[in-house]
């Protein structure tokens, strides 16, 4: 019998039954070799599990763990104008896994993380607090409020605090901090929806008490988040604009505010899986060219679907090929020696420092900061 | 529902670890459902259906060619058989056998670039997209653009004798294929020199192309590339009638300026697409692909532009062309009917000679209108002798059932088939046998063709365990 609620039917239907011409820009597909990872069969499996057909054990977890959620396969989907996202269809069968008791070690070790510390990322007050001295405490209407994403603050701090910098030159006052660090990605991919759901809401609770005209998030996944999926799928709406780091400075460039000193490198630009396959956001790049950085000085820009990490996940938890893909990155750097390799979000940055020690590794914002004059 | 066991105890399981290592070899079910089936519509149906008992018995991931051998042993000692597994984008059904070992060849994704020969050495389990853009990279191309190139291997691709959709320019599997190596059902490593012209007796590397793993596993493949074309550029006709458009394609592949591309609609498949373009109704439309250098491509237009219209074909410019491009891989129309319990659709490609091309296309078509809610057929290869035919069809069951659609598609396949085999025709282009088309290869070869392929079938593999049942040989 099956019970799966309508659109999930319909992404089950479309996907399992499907001709497969998305597995060839499946990152997972390509490092895996598994079967088993195609979007194809994980809908297949995931209509199983509900059908009771496949047992709620761990193998069939460790089977559902193969989508990291990049959808390189939407990009790709055989559906050319109307291409299907399973990623709704692996987090419900992931909830049923869960809620028969087959989370796996590191999912509960990152749940009791979240349980103690707010985040799977352990003890980030210091971080915080540090960060927020800065800033305004209330800034009631008007005003940007900055969410300091627990992935940036617990892997590149650094970042985190360039990116502030750069918004504040780039005139965003005044401007605070939320409250919450955590916007629950891992949690919602996993299938803990209940957990996910009740942090959207004290987000868009906290959004709406203070009124923001913008609301800019430091990862790029959480701004995917709070556009998307909160109002998608968990039905939270958010109550003002949310945009990236990148796209908040796209805008002051656009209102002409930074003339750019003509600057020329070579740099690989590796973007965040949320900015290229969720939020078609490339404002990175555009504001590179802005900068005089690319033209004939962007001599090598990765194709998306190779440079894009599946950020936002626990890197311990999950098979994600973040790491894999940072390796092949470093391997074509090594070749044709990019002057910089700059990345957008901090889970790319910290994989691929660890994968590239031949080549400088910088965050965008300082880099950004590097190679622009501004005048307000 | 009924779910096979695992036929295999965990002894083999343990055997296959010891060569591939615990992570590579495993009997679970969600593993083994991922390999139940291809793009078969039969399989298809009976994933749909939830019916299970295809699945095989075991996956095993061999790493290399020594790896291969040694899990060949393995099933060779228990009996067991085995089938090789690329990318499962197979259409006929020659990948899924209940109670096998799938050996998934995925992990065997070496390349090598040689620039002096221009020939490029890919691991089977290389995928076909992936091949593209590694020599894309390297200023080269594969010139093999086949509609599965996402999900196929190049195993798989040498395996089905399969074509793509620049044929005209860069030529099928069988003109590609410069070497290989395979593991032989005696558990021997063949390796061919990459020298495909040689008077040195029959072609060792071709027996495999469109083996169907029948022969042995391909672990390597030697494809002959190409420099990437200076310039590709579009050409779109529409012509009065199929007819019409046949005699201009025929012209044109006695010419020395052969297109890369040719895909003639019929008039009903051509309705839609005139439709949308504004073109006048009931036509045949041509799209044409060219590459090569500027010159050469601007000299072949010129000839080809007068052949289409000495057979009234009317210049349409490139608009057509460049939607079939953006759209060439999107066969979510056909998706839509397989989502029907009762639905399916699914493409049939056969090859006729010139004389015979038309009467082929006609008794299909005849064949399969009765029994199907639409047909469209295009001719997308064609050749100085000879061209393929190719029939997409979509049907509804009377029941609205999986299993009733099972039934009704197999009604259809086989009405098309007959009508191909007695026009003249033959029944597989590129798509290969699989078991799906099993049943016409006696009236494909000849009985003592069959006869042929049956005794080396038995030379080669005695036992019988390498993809038993494909091709129909016994």
């Amino acid at each position: 019998m099956n019970s799966l609620p309508s659109d999930l039917q319909t992404i089950s239907t479309q996907c399992s039954l499907c001709h497969d011409q998305c597995v060839s820009a499946c990152p997972v597909v390509e490092m895996t070799h598994r079967q088993i990872a195609y979007p194809s069969r994980l809908a297949t499996l995931a209509w199983e599990l509900d059908r009771g057909n496949l047992a709620a054990d761990a193998e069939t977890m460790r089977a559902m763990l193969h989508c990291v959620h990049c959808n390189a396969c939407t990009d790709a989907c055989v559906y050319v104008d109307t291409p299907v996202d399973v990623t709704p269809l692996v987090r419900h069968a992931r909830r049923i896994l869960i809620e028969n008791g087959q989370a796996s070690p590191q999912m509960r070790q990152m749940y009791e993380e979240f349980l103690a510390w707010g985040n799977p990322y352990r003890d980030l007050h210091p971080i915080y607090e540090a960060l927020k001295g800065e800033f305004s405490q209330n800034i009631e209407t008007g005003g940007t409020l900055v969410i300091a994403d627990a992935c940036e603050l617990a892997y590149a701090p650094d970042s985190a605090r360039a990116s502030l910098r750069l918004l504040q030159q780039a005139g965003y006052r005044p401007m605070a901090l939320a409250d919450q660090t955590y916007t629950g990605w891992e949690l919602w991919q996993y299938g803990y929806r209940g957990e996910a759901l009740k942090l959207a809401e004290a987000l868009a609770g906290e959004i709406r008490r203070r009124s923001p005209v913008d609301v800019i998030t430091l990862n790029p996944t959480s701004a995917y988040l709070l556009r998307k999926v909160f109002p998608d799928d968990l039905g939270i709406s958010i109550p003002a604009n949310v945009i990236t780091v990148p796209e908040a400075i796209q805008a002051r460039l656009d209102q002409a505010l930074m003339p750019l000193p003509e600057r020329r490198a070579s740099v690989y630009l590796v973007m965040s899986s949320a900015e290229t396959y969720q939020l078609y956001s490339y404002a990175a790049r555009h504001v590179l060219d802005r900068c005089g950085i690319t033209g004939p000085g962007i001599q090598k820009h990765q194709p998306y679907h190779r440079a894009s990490f599946p950020e936002g996940l626990h890197p311990d938890i999950s098979p994600t090929p973040g790491d894999w893909i940072a390796e092949r990155i470093a391997r074509s750097a090594a070749v044709e020696r990019p002057d910089a390799i700059v990345c957008t979000a901090a889970f790319g940055l910290k994989a691929m420092r660890e994968a590239c020690p031949v080549i400088p590794v910088v965050d965008w914002s300082n880099f950004v900061m590097d190679h622009m004059v501004i005048q307000i | 529902m009924v779910i096979n066991p695992p036929q295999a105890g965990t002894d083999i399981l343990e055997d296959l670890a010891r060569v591939v290592g615990p992570d590579y070899v495993s009997g679970h079910m969600a593993s083994r459902m991922a390999y139940t089936r291809g793009v078969w519509p039969v399989e298809l149906k009976r994933a749909q259906a939830g019916d299970w008992s295809y699945l095989p018995s075991l996956v095993v991931w061999p790493g290399n060619t020594s790896e291969v051998t040694q899990v060949v042993q393995v099933a060779r000692e228990r009996r067991l058989p085995l089938v090789p597994y690329g990318g499962g984008s197979g259409i006929v059904g020659g990948t899924c056998l209940a109670n096998s070992l799938v050996v998934d060849l995925k992990r065997l994704d070496s390349l090598d670039l040689n620039e002096t020969n221009q020939t490029v050495s890919a691991g089977s389990g290389v995928n076909g997209w992936h091949l593209e853009e590694w020599l894309n990279e390297r200023g080269y191309t594969s010139g093999h653009f086949p509609q599965s190139m996402n999900s196929a291997c190049v195993g798989g691709l040498v395996a089905t004798a399969s074509i793509g959709t620049f044929s005209g320019r860069y030529g099928k599997m069988d003109d590609l294929l410069v070497g290989l190596e395979a593991v032989l059902p005696n558990g021997k490593i063949l390796r061919t020199k990459p020298i495909p012209r040689r008077s040195s007796g029959p072609n060792l590397a071709q027996l495999f192309v469109g083996s169907e793993g029948a022969f042995g596993i391909i672990t390597e493949a030697t494809l002959r590339v190409w420099p990437k074309p200076e310039t590709r550029q579009w050409a779109v006709y529409t012509f009065p009638g199929t007819p019409a458009g046949l005699e201009a394609l025929r012209t044109c592949m006695r010419s020395e300026a052969q297109p890369a591309l040719v895909r003639l609609y019929d008039e009903a498949e051509s309705a839609a697409r005139i439709r949308h373009f504004g073109y006048p109704t009931g036509q045949a439309l041509l799209i044409l692909g060219f590459e090569g250098s500027a010159g050469f491509v601007a000299w072949q237009r010129q000839v080809v532009d007068q052949v289409c219209a000495d057979h009234q074909g009317i210049f349409r410019g490139d608009e057509a062309a460049l939607h079939w491009y953006r759209y060439r891989f999107d066969t979510s129309a056909m998706l839509r009917y397989n989502q029907k319990p009762g639905g399916f659709a699914d493409s049939l490609e056969v090859a006729a000679p010139w004389d015979r091309l038309e009467a082929v296309w006609r008794a299909m078509r005849g064949a399969l209108e009765p029994l199907c809610e639409q047909v469209h057929c295009h001719f997308s290869h064609v050749y100085p002798t000879e061209g393929s035919s190719y029939v997409i069809f979509y049907a509804q069951a009377e029941e609205n059932t999986p299993q009733a659609a099972i039934q009704h598609y197999l009604r259809c396949v086989e009405a098309a088939m007959q009508a191909c085999l007695a026009e003249g025709g033959s029944i597989s282009h590129h798509h290969g046998i699989g078991r799906g088309k099993q049943l016409w290869m006696e009236g494909e070869h000849g009985q003592p063709g069959l006869d042929l392929l049956n005794s080396l079938k038995q030379a080669i593999d005695p036992e019988n365990l390498f993809n038993p049942g494909v091709m129909g040989l016994a």
